[in-house]
Formats: structure tokens, C-alpha cells, sequence
């Protein structure tokens, strides 16, 4: 007994010098991780505090209710912005969403592993990570020139080309996670393949596809490249056609913010809040649904 | 048959095989010796045989809570279930063959220092010999998984029933003959009759080998020719009755 | 395509034993080019348990899952030879499959209740058939449900959703699922092996049960489960149905080595 706990302790006592290294070793990592993230959390922070607090000077129901004032005119809001901004958010998730959800079905439940499936795959991984002003540029070549102007149908296609290939993603993804055998029990009742995918796989995707869905609507909300060939801007209401230019937030800033005029920044402040705050809610939602399927 | 991938089953059946060979041993030694105790009047050894039955029991006893043991660990299922089930019958068996031989070897004590016609003790020798080899020969069969040498024993049978018969009559006639002699030979009586119910016993272990082997009880009736039950002495004229 | 529905035949006079249900002759199965089941002749009995055991990936999920045809979801798998549930070919392209399904239940493995309510659980399989109506339907979810042993625990909460239920519950929730289309068959694929020992007593029970109106096919690892619950046993090996007969011949005294040696647990 005696012999073998001298050999465990003899085993134990490592010589000095290397514990020494192994904890300065250790406590460098850990350092290095700290610092990087802290590095990262002080610039997120600081853009979050700065726009808040430039932003919030600029906050006031007129922000909610006016429209974009004239160069050199005082007070205004951004009334027309935000609602041009939500409707061609609406407009490119309205037809980004069908296309994508159906294209991601296809994906994961019919095209399997053929090279036509593999393909589209690709081509929408390309897509996703494709610069928003070349499809800025190939909507404007595509709508814009022919029609003549800009509008705000130009602009809700090119959102839509870009949350596409997210639904498309998210979809997809969601669907392989739900397990064969819910298919086969599914299949095994006598329902037929459509009726499996409609009724038992969506079903149990529901959660990831929506969070996908508000994710790429997310997405969209900032997209400022795009707007800037399609829908432009509008200094007031815009027409209900949709066409001629169409008031957006992000644009909107990135003229405002660049003006000479104070009241014109100020709002451009406000704007970049406003924004912010409606990505932050996008978020939280669907994290909070993810969230309540994972329970 | 090869080994179970869990070893400690196969150590477990072989514990059990142990014990019975053990057993077995102890009886075919029990039923020598009360033999040798009556044949030579010998009280030590009947003492000593009487002595041996309490190892028999303990052994029985063993025997028994090993297989429910390994019935409720290992669930067991065909030849090895079999294999279980017949270890308790034989130990069963074995344990009541001992008794008889105590029985003997008790008998033995009470008929001490009486006199005994050589020739009626022969034939119970002889019958002695017969139950042995019966024993040993069954015994080997189970060892050996053999439902030939089973077989054969199961069929021998008759022969130790046909000796118990005749030494009946020759008993009846020498009580008969020399009242003196009715309480020794009423004594042998039992003595004999002992022997052929370790007859019985080794025929019954020749049934479970079969069964064990084949899984199918052996087929036939067994042969009975035990007719000491129905025989009956006609006093010869002149003999008055008691 | 004409889409044949499965016709059934009367079932023969009672008395003698009753024809087989399932019929196999020379069935081969093919994962890709891997043959899986090799020439296997087997007879599924009316009304009764028919275990499939051996030891792993001896193709006895492999040959349940032919009866129902759930093969036929994934594009490499194959069968050639017949299978005839009652007199009528299944393996043929003109069976409906759909059809067919509704007419032969499969329970799995890992209990799989469908996202949705435990009713709309049960009544999943009814609505696919348009002819019922609500009130039809509500009395089959709840026939089914209470021949599962699991109306009792469920009637005040049928609202809840599937996935609430505990293990053993989720489990006879499939099982009342199958058994509400009423079909002639139902397949258990080793249905407790995910389950604790009581959860496992209640299905037992329950097939115990369900066998008296319906035919059942269990696949199952456990031996003991088998030589419990059924009558007929097909033991398995590489492909082949080694001995299939009685459950209580093939659990005491079988003919063949293999199938001792696996019963025996001395496989090697």
C-alpha cells in the first residue's frame, strides 16, 4: 500500500517549472479571449449607444406623423419613409416567402440528391452571399429601364431576390432536422407524399421557417444598395401605384446624413434608431419562437 | 455447443453440474457402504453412511437455489432451461436415493448382532450391485449428455424389480419357516425394498437425461415388473397360523 | 394508371385453421446492389402474433417493412418476388400504396406523435378518408384511443399536444393512430425497445389484446418479449428465415443450431 501511494504521489508532483508554464499558458487564452471579445462588445456598444443617443434627440410624434421636409426646411419627420420602407418590405417578403418555402421544400423533401437539386443549392448559396448592389444594378437593367422610372415594384423585386435565397436556406435546413421516421409514421397511415409534407413536415418546421422568414425580412429592412437603382427615394408621399420613386428609410439616411442641414442629420439620427430598434424586435421574435418550439 | 458470450452463465451451469456430480458421489458411496455395513454387520459404517445424509441434503438444497438463481439472472430459454429444470429433478432424486440408503444403513444399527441366513443377505448384495451400477451408469449418461446409455439404463429396470421379487418370496419363506428369524428378515424386507426404489430413482435420472437431451420425455411405459405388491405365500400344510 | 383498390376475401369457414394473412414466396430485397433478404418464404397466420427475431442486421425490420410497402418511400430500395396479403399480390406497381398503408398499420420504434394535438394525432389517419364525417371521426378517435388504454388518461386533455405525453403514452398514442383506420395488420418495429420496463408491460398487454381482431408482425431484439407475446416465430440470420414454427418450439426445443445458439445466447 505504502509503495503504491508514494508512486501516485510522485505521479501527481509534476515538476514545478511546468505548472508554472501550463498556468501562465492558461491564463494568457483566457486573457486573449477576453480582450477580442471585449474588443468586439466596446465597438458594438458604442455603435448601439451613439445611435441611440443621437437618435434620440431627433425622437418626437412628428417623427411618426410628418414627411420628409424640404432642403432647408425645419422640423419634419419621416413619416413617408418608414411606410415606403414597410411597404416594399412587405412586398419583397411577400414574394420572397412563397418561392422560397416551396424552393427549400423542393430541396429537401423531392429533389434529394439529384444534380438538378444540387445545383439549385449552389446557385442559391451563391445568391446569398451576392453584393445587394449587383442585384441592384440587374434589377434596374431589368425593370427600371424598360418601365421608364423607378418604382416601388422594382424595389420590392430586388428585396425579394435577396431574402429569397434565406427562406430558401432557413427552409431547407428546418425540413432535414425533422426526422424520416415522422414521415414514415406519416407515410404509414396512407397519406400521400403531399399530404406528408404539408401536413406533418411544415408542420414541424413551422418555428425555423418563420424565424427564417423574419429574419430575412430583417435583412431587407436595411438594404440600402438595391433601393438606390430600383425605388430610389421620394421627398413625399409617394404615389399608391407604386411608381416613380418611393421613400425609404435607408436611403433617406444616407442622403440626410450627408446634408449640410441640421434638422436633415438629426432625423437621419433618428432614422438609423428607428431602424436599429425594428431589426432589435425582428430579432427577439424570433429568437423567443425558436425558443418556444425548442421547449 | 459453443460457450455463452456472457461466461458467468456458462460458470453458473457448470456449478450446478459440479454439485450434482458431487451428490452423486456421495450416493453411490451412501448406498456401497450400507451394503458393506449389513453384509459385515458393521455399525460404524452404518453410522457413518447415516452421518453422510446430512451433506446430501445441504447439497440438494444448494442445488436448488442455484437454479432458481440462474432462472431469475439469466431467463433462460431451450437446453439450457432444460438443462436447470433437470439438475433439480436429479438432485431430487439423488437426495431421496441417500435417504434410502440411510434407511439401510439405519436398519443395519437395529439388526445388530442377529443372526443372518448367508444366502438371503447374498441376494441383497446382489441387488445392491445392480442399483449401483445403475446409478453409475445413469450418472455417467448425464455427464456425458449420452440418451443411449440413458436409454439403457431406463431398460434395465426390470431386472433389479425381478430380483426384489424373488428375494420377497424367498424372505416370506423364511419367516415362515424360523419365526426367530421374522425380525431380520422383516428388516431385509425394507432393506430390499429400499434398493429397488433406488432403482426407481436412477430410472427416473435416466428419464430426465432424455429429456434434457432431446427435449421430449421418453416415450413407453417404463418397465414395471415390481410384483411384490401382489404377492402372497401359501403356508405349507402343517404350519399353524399365527 | 388504374389504381387497383385491395379487394378482400371472405374469410374461410371457420373451424379449420384459418388461411395465412400474408403469403411470402421467394421474396429477395435489394439496398442498391446489397441484397439484404435472400429468397425468404414465410406465412403471417390470421389473428395471431408472429415474432421475426436475430441478431442484428439479419433483415427482419428489412421484411416488415415490405409488408406495408414503406420501402417504396426511399428511390434505391427494391423487392422481387410476391408477397400476397390476402390472396392479393402487394409488391405489384398497380397497388395503390396508399391504400395499402391504411390497410396495414406500422407502429416504430421511436414513438413519433405529429406535431398537433393528441386528437388530431388519432384523427390524422381519418381525415386522409374523405368519405367520414366529424361525428364519424370523433367516435373512431375515441374507439381508438380507449382499445389503446389510453382514453382514460387522455379525455381531458385531448387538446393537448402529442408531444406532452410521456414515453409509454406517446407510444400507445401511435398505436391508436394505426388501429383508428381499423386495418387488418398492424407491424410493431421493436415498439418498446425505447421504453422503461412498466411502459413495456402496458404494450405487451395492449398486443396481448389487439391480437384477438387483428393480425400483428412484431420485430423485436428481446427474446423473452417474444416468447411472451407470440404464437409464431421466425428466427432470422444473414438474410434468411432460419426455422420459423411455434413460439414454444422454437423457444424450448428448436431444430435448428443457429436458432439454439441464439436463443441461448451463445451466438458467435
Amino acid at each position: 500500500m505504502e509503495a503504491t501511494l508514494d508512486t501516485a504521489m510522485s505521479i501527481r508532483a509534476a515538476p514545478p517549472s511546468l505548472v508554472r508554464r501550463r498556468r501562465v499558458a492558461d491564463r494568457v487564452m483566457k486573457f486573449a479571449c477576453l480582450a477580442a471579445t471585449a474588443l468586439g462588445v466596446v465597438v458594438l456598444g458604442w455603435i448601439l449607444l451613439m445611435v441611440a443617443i443621437e437618435g434620440v434627440r431627433g425622437f418626437s410624434t412628428a417623427l411618426f406623423i410628418a414627411p420628409t421636409p424640404g432642403p432647408g426646411s425645419a422640423g419634419g419627420g419621416l413619416a413617408n419613409a418608414m411606410l415606403g420602407s414597410l411597404v416594399l418590405s412587405m412586398l419583397g417578403i411577400g414574394v420572397a416567402t412563397p418561392v422560397g418555402v416551396l424552393a427549400g421544400t423542393y430541396l429537401a423533401e423531392l429533389g434529394g440528391g439529384s444534380r438538378l437539386a444540387a445545383t439549385v443549392r449552389f446557385l442559391n448559396d451563391v445568391l446569398l452571399s451576392a453584393p445587394s448592389i449587383l442585384i441592384g444594378v440587374f434589377v434596374y437593367a431589368l425593370m427600371v429601364r424598360p418601365m421608364g422610372s423607378y418604382s416601388g415594384w422594382a424595389g420590392g423585386v430586388a428585396l425579394a431576390i435577396i431574402a429569397t435565397p434565406v427562406i430558401v436556406r432557413a427552409t431547407e435546413d428546418m425540413l432535414r432536422l425533422v426526422p424520416s421516421s415522422l414521415r414514415e409514421a406519416g407515410a404509414a397511415l396512407g397519406a400521400s407524399q403531399a399530404r406528408v409534407i404539408t401536413s406533418i413536415a411544415w408542420r414541424a418546421a413551422r418555428a425555423g421557417i418563420l424565424t427564417g422568414i423574419l429574419l430575412a425580412t430583417a435583412r431587407i429592412s436595411g438594404e440600402t444598395a438595391p433601393l438606390l437603382f430600383t425605388a430610389l427615394n421620394n421627398n413625399s408621399w409617394f404615389d399608391p401605384s407604386l411608381m416613380g420613386g418611393v421613400a425609404n428609410l435607408p436611403v433617406t439616411i444616407y442622403q440626410f446624413a450627408l446634408s449640410p442641414y441640421e434638422n436633415w442629420q438629426a432625423l437621419a439620427w433618428a432614422g438609423a434608431l428607428v431602424i436599429t430598434l425594428f431589426i432589435l424586435a425582428l430579432s427577439i421574435a424570433a429568437r423567443l419562437l425558436l425558443d418556444r418550439k425548442a421547449r | 455447443m459453443p460457450n455463452h458470450i456472457v461466461t458467468d452463465f456458462d460458470a453458473d451451469l457448470g456449478g450446478l453440474r459440479h454439485a450434482i456430480a458431487e451428490m452423486g458421489g456421495i450416493a453411490e458411496k451412501m448406498l456401497a457402504d450400507s451394503t458393506t455395513a449389513l453384509v459385515r454387520d458393521d455399525a460404524t459404517l452404518a453410522q457413518s453412511v447415516i452421518e453422510s445424509d446430512s451433506r446430501l441434503d445441504a447439497l440438494q438444497r444448494d442445488v436448488e437455489e442455484r437454479g432458481i438463481l440462474i432462472i431469475a439472472r439469466r431467463q433462460p430459454l431451450a437446453v439450457d432451461l432444460r438443462a436447470i429444470v433437470s439438475a433439480m429433478r436429479i438432485a431430487g432424486d439423488l437426495e431421496r436415493a441417500g435417504d434410502l440408503a440411510k434407511n439401510t444403513a439405519k436398519r443395519v444399527l437395529a439388526m445388530t448382532g442377529h443372526t443372518h441366513p448367508r444366502r438371503v443377505v447374498a441376494g441383497v448384495r446382489h441387488m445392491s450391485e445392480l442399483a449401483a451400477r445403475q446409478l453409475k451408469d445413469v450418472l455417467d449418461a448425464y455427464v456425458a449428455d449420452d440418451v443411449e446409455a440413458a436409454k439403457v439404463v431406463w431398460s434395465r429396470d426390470g431386472e433389479i424389480d425381478a430380483l426384489n421379487n424373488s428375494l420377497f418370496r424367498e424372505l416370506l419363506t423364511y419367516m415362515m419357516e424360523d419365526a426367530r428369524s421374522i425380525s431380520f428378515c422383516a428388516h431385509l424386507l425394507f432393506c430390499a425394498k429400499n434398493l429397488e426404489r433406488i432403482g426407481d430413482h436412477a430410472t427416473n435420472i435416466a428419464e430426465t437425461v432424455h429429456y434434457l437431451v432431446t427435449g421430449e420425455a421418453l416415450d413407453g411405459e417404463r418397465p414395471k415388473d415390481d410384483r411384490s405388491s401382489f404377492a402372497i405365500i401359501e403356508a405349507p400344510a402343517g404350519v399353524e397360523r399365527a | 394508371m388504374n389504381l387497383q383498390p385491395l379487394a378482400i376475401e371472405a374469410t374461410p369457414a371457420s373451424g379449420t385453421a384459418a388461411a395465412p394473412r400474408i403469403v411470402v414466396r421467394d421474396l429477395d430485397f435489394f439496398y442498391g446492389d446489397s441484397r439484404a433478404l435472400k429468397g425468404i418464404n414465410l406465412d403471417i397466420g390470421d389473428r395471431e402474433v408472429t415474432a421475426l427475431v436475430g441478431p442484428s442486421g439479419c433483415g427482419k425490420s428489412t421484411l416488415l417493412r415490405t409488408f406495408n410497402r414503406i420501402y417504396s418511400l426511399y428511390p434505391g430500395q427494391r423487392a422481387t418476388g410476391s408477397v400476397r396479403l390476402d390472396g392479393r399480390e402487394i409488391l405489384g406497381p398497380d397497388i395503390d400504396v396508399n391504400e395499402l398503408r391504411a390497410r396495414v398499420g406500422m407502429v416504430f420504434q421511436k414513438p413519433t406523435p405529429f406535431p398537433m394535438s393528441i386528437y388530431d394525432n388519432v384523427a390524422f389517419g381519418l381525415r386522409l378518408d374523405r368519405r367520414l364525417c366529424a361525428a364519424d371521426i370523433e367516435e373512431r378517435t375515441e374507439q381508438a384511443l380507449r382499445k389503446a388504454a389510453l382514453w382514460d388518461e387522455v379525455k381531458d386533455k385531448l387538446k393537448a399536444p402529442g408531444l406532452s405525453l410521456s414515453g409509454g403514452q406517446q407510444q400507445r398514442l401511435c398505436i391508436a393512430r394505426a388501429i383508428a383506420l381499423r386495418p387488418q395488420v398492424i407491424l410493431f418495429d421493436e415498439p418498446t425497445s425505447a421504453l422503461d420496463p412498466i411502459s413495456t408491460a402496458r404494450i405487451e398487454e395492449l398486443i396481448g389484446e389487439l391480437r384477438r381482431d387483428y393480425t400483428i408482425v412484431i420485430v423485436t431484439h428481446n427474446m423473452q418479449q417474444a416468447a411472451r407475446i407470440s404464437q409464431r416465430t421466425a428466427f432470422m440470420y444473414l438474410g434468411e428465415v432460419v426455422e420459423a414454427g411455434p413460439t414454444s418450439r422454437i423457444f424450448m426445443n428448436p431444430t435448428d443450431r443457429r436458432t439454439q445458439d441464439y436463443v441461448t445466447g451463445r451466438f458467435g
